[in-house]
């Protein structure tokens, strides 16, 4: 039914009324829905993995996402292409590195593919051009490579230049 | 301040359309059109007033505390007040709030400067300082997040690496023992098109042997002879599909047949650059018949050679000229 609606509990106890067909693109959700009879108005749905800030990001990007077609699914045949993000999603991702990991880890919590696929696009485009160093800059890695195997590393990928 | 906001403050410096304004401790860009002087010379600025409360808070500094100035290095402002009166915060919200939000830094971390628009767009809004400050909270908790330093993401890094380019994949390689491991297991090596980019085809086929490659496209990597290394002392047993063209020089057709001993799909292309550089339809014929012959050879699993050309005629001829016992086809391409 158009416009019913379902209430959505975050982890720190807040609520959220979210219409059903915006709550389904959550497969979890949906699963909630359809397999156990959980859709009555007043049936409030735990969330006990996703904090109120990042459910509040999740249902902005559902909403904005709700006549979408579903997404495709994997073709593990194709190189991966990262360029294809709509400029809402790249706007809507200029959020802190732990906001981004967060939503990722809430989209699989929530097992909504296009969130997913989304997020992982915008940390892989975050690395991408980068040198080592930056790399290990940008996300707090230590290199535990010996010189010795760094230049072994180097050699092994000699055979391709940057685009 | 972030490197785009550094840049874009250095970029409203450099056009010479933007006056510096200073207040106190704090150093904003104007607009040189909102900037105005009144008739005893003090400054004025063209804002209405719910801008101005924008800009200095619900406690607003007076303007007369304003002072023109040259401009300053671009780590040090602000705010930037563009010339359609929008704003945009390169620090922090407000200079009234400016020691409570320090003191909040204390506390937690600094908020990127999209944070504070996205703040100042709930406040628009009526959400009330309680839910603002919730929300602020449950953004730095998000900070306590460490995809790549822990092993409990190991399977969202492993998407992420999926999702790079070969360029950016042999980056991380380089990063440390734990990305080297991730990009080496990655299913993105399955399927690898090899682009011009490709310098050494031998030393790429060597790294190869360590991943899991299905699928092999090197239809547009270079095709000279001396860019690889001639060598069979590896093997690619995973390999089961090909993509190779008339470019390629035989040796190469030689090398890859023995050390993919298991390629079940070959495609074999005539690209535009062949049907220049192979003048005679003799040599095109004959460089295809070498790879019938190859796979005829060596390859007891391959279930389809499927040939490109670029003219019927070639077609024609080939297909009544070369007696395979292997499943061949062909298809001519025009574009």
């Amino acid at each position: 039914m158009a416009g019913h609606k379902i209430k959505l509990q975050s982890s720190d106890g807040d609520t959220f009324d979210v219409e059903v067909e915006i709550a389904k693109q959550s497969a979890t959700i949906k699963t909630m829905l359809e397999d156990l009879g959980m859709d009555e108005e007043e049936d409030v749905i735990p969330l006990p993995n996703v904090n109120s800030a990042i459910l509040k990001k999740v249902i902005q990007w559902a909403t904005h996402h709700k006549d979408d077609p579903p997404p495709p699914e994997d073709d593990e045949n194709r190189e991966k292409n990262t360029n294809d993000i709509s400029s809402w999603d790249q706007d809507f991702l200029k959020v802190d590195q732990g906001t981004l990991f967060e939503l990722i880890l809430a989209a699989n919590y929530l097992d909504i593919k296009g969130l997913l696929d989304v997020t992982c696009k915008t940390v892989a485009n975050m690395i991408k051009g980068k040198t080592p160093e930056e790399i290990r800059r940008t996300f707090n890695i230590k290199n535990d490579f010996t010189p010795q195997e760094e230049e072994q590393i180097k050699k092994e990928n000699e055979w391709c230049e940057e685009k | 301040m972030a490197d785009d906001q550094h840049e874009l403050v250095q970029h409203c410096i450099d056009s010479e359309e933007f006056v510096t304004i200073k207040f106190y401790d704090h150093y904003l860009l104007f607009h040189q059109n909102l900037v105005k002087y009144s008739n005893n010379n003090q400054l004025d600025l063209e804002l209405s007033p719910s801008t101005i409360r924008k800009i200095f808070g619900s406690k607003p500094l007076s303007i007369k505390d304003g002072q023109k100035v040259n401009h300053v290095d671009s780590s040090y402002y602000n705010v930037i007040i563009f010339a359609d009166k929008s704003i945009v915060y390169t620090r922090k919200r407000t200079l009234s709030d400016a020691d409570s939000e320090l003191e909040n830094a204390k506390r937690s971390k600094i908020l990127p400067y999209y944070v504070y628009e996205d703040l100042e767009l709930l406040r628009s809004i009526g959400l009330s300082k309680d839910d603002i400050d919730l929300f602020i909270t449950k953004l730095n908790e998000n900070d306590k997040t460490d995809l790549f330093n822990t092993n409990k993401y190991d399977q969202f890094f492993q998407k992420i690496i999926n999702y790079t380019d070969v360029p950016t994949r042999l980056k991380c390689r380089q990063v440390s023992h734990k990305w080297k491991n991730f990009v080496d297991n990655s299913i993105s090596w399955n399927h690898v098109k090899l682009s011009k980019n490709c310098r050494c085809i031998g030393r790429a086929l060597k790294y190869f042997q360590n991943v899991d490659i299905l699928e092999l496209d090197l239809s547009e990597s270079a095709s000279e002879l001396s860019t690889f290394e001639l060598s069979s002392e590896f093997h690619l047993y995973s390999l089961r599909s090909l993509c190779i063209s008339t470019d390629h020089p035989l040796e190469l057709f030689t090398l890859l047949f023995k050390i993919a001993p298991f390629l079940q799909h070959i495609k074999l292309i005539q690209t535009f650059d062949s049907s220049i550089k192979l003048k005679s339809g003799n040599q095109l014929h004959e460089c295809i018949n070498f790879v019938i012959f190859q796979c005829q050879q060596r390859l007891k699993c391959l279930r389809r050679l499927q040939i490109q050309v670029r003219s019927i005629s070639d077609q024609i001829f080939l297909e009544s000229s070369s007696v395979a016992s292997i499943p061949i086809s062909y298809e001519v391409i025009t574009c």
